[in-house]
């Protein structure tokens, strides 16, 4: 699954999923997470864009519980998908960082 | 402005709502305040479910279009008859202007449907209806309005702008996608052409018979860059398309 595959949703994408990696929420309850983690709001369209999509990818699943506010979690292919946008990301942001003589590792 | 947002989700395409409009409505029900951004984000996610519908969504590829369609048709004609109705507007008072936006109103209808369209088939008939449709209403306000017509904007030159913008859009149909019959083609790269060409003329004409382009306002450069550049593109790619032996157009024995 490379990152083009989610097009412009990539980077909310991507806060859903971290939000998600804690447990199963509802979409409301995703786009406070996301906020209050990483200072990002979310738009309703936005957001609802990006799930579609992960649901479409099976990066996340809903869960039932037949309630309207839809729960969803993270699949086992979500997970390692989000790891590996992890660790690549990790992997920029250092070299980042170290060409800014910021690194002190 | 949370109304408007509830309301908004009836937009979505109806597969989208089957599968989650209950959940986005009770999503917007529980956001504390919304704002006009959230609106703006809704409508632009709105654009995006009918442009790129996503795997889980059944829907027939027919359905999809159909859908997608109706939306462009709407959007297209809107965006030209705004632009139509400003430039008639304000041409008695900025003259090359008001002409600028008048032509610059043929350009969604054409270039729109090349972008965001998704077969020949739905271009071609977005190219043809959506500038019948904003010349329609954008003549309807001129006249109920009791707005003056521009100079030399007569039931004819309508007619042939109409006919031009129908041309580009048969192109644009077969070049991307090569899939409308031979004389439809034909018809089209005739029209089209002349068209752009006839554009580029009459903005080089501007002030006498001079093929100096008349360099005093930066609107008819636009225009006159515009239209040259459209008429290069219409018969550059015909030709390169001939070449590559990328058209059917040239493949008489076939």
């Amino acid at each position: 699954m490379s990152k083009d595959d989610l097009g412009r949703y990539h980077s909310p994408a991507l806060l859903i999923m971290v939000s998600l990696a804690e447990g199963e929420k509802h979409g409301y309850a995703i786009m406070e997470d996301v906020e209050v983690m990483a200072g990002i709001q979310l738009g309703p369209g936005t957001l609802y864009g990006a799930i579609s999509r992960l649901e479409a990818r099976a990066l996340i699943e809903p869960v039932e519980d037949g309630s309207r506010r839809q729960p969803y979690r993270l699949t086992e292919a979500g997970s390692q998908f989000l790891q590996t946008e992890l660790e690549r990301m990790r992997s920029w942001s250092g070299e980042g960082l170290r060409r800014l003589g910021l690194d002190t590792v | 402005m949370k109304r408007i947002a509830v309301w908004l989700v009836r937009l979505y395409p109806s597969v989208w709502r089957t599968r989650y409009g209950d959940e986005f409505t009770d999503f917007l029900e529980q956001y504390h305040s919304i704002c006009l951004r959230d609106v703006l984000d809704i409508v632009i996610g709105i654009c995006d479910a009918y442009l790129y519908p996503q795997r889980n969504m059944v829907m027939s590829e027919q359905l999809a279009r159909k859908e997608s369609t109706f939306i462009l048709i709407g959007l297209c004609p809107l965006i030209s008859t705004i632009l139509f109705i400003i430039g008639v507007g304000i041409v008695s008072i900025y003259e090359v202007i008001g002409l600028f936006f008048v032509a610059l109103s043929i350009v969604p209808s054409v270039l729109l449907p090349f972008i965001l369209a998704r077969s020949a088939h739905q271009r071609l008939v977005i190219g043809a209806v959506s500038p019948l449709i904003a010349l329609v209403v954008g003549f309807f306000v001129l006249i109920l309005f009791n707005i003056p017509l521009p100079r030399g904007l007569s039931g004819w030159r309508v007619a042939e702008m109409l006919l031009g913008a129908i041309g580009v859009a048969l192109i644009l149909a077969n070049v991307k996608d090569n899939g409308l019959p031979r004389p439809l083609s034909i018809v089209g790269i005739l029209l089209g052409t002349s068209w752009l060409l006839h554009h580029t003329f009459m903005m080089l004409e501007v002030g006498g018979p001079s093929l100096i382009p008349p360099v005093q306002d930066l609107p008819s450069i636009t225009l006159v860059a515009l239209n040259a550049l459209g008429a290069t593109w219409v018969l550059g790619t015909f030709v390169w398309l001939a070449l590559r032996k990328r058209t059917t157009l040239f493949r008489w024995g076939a």
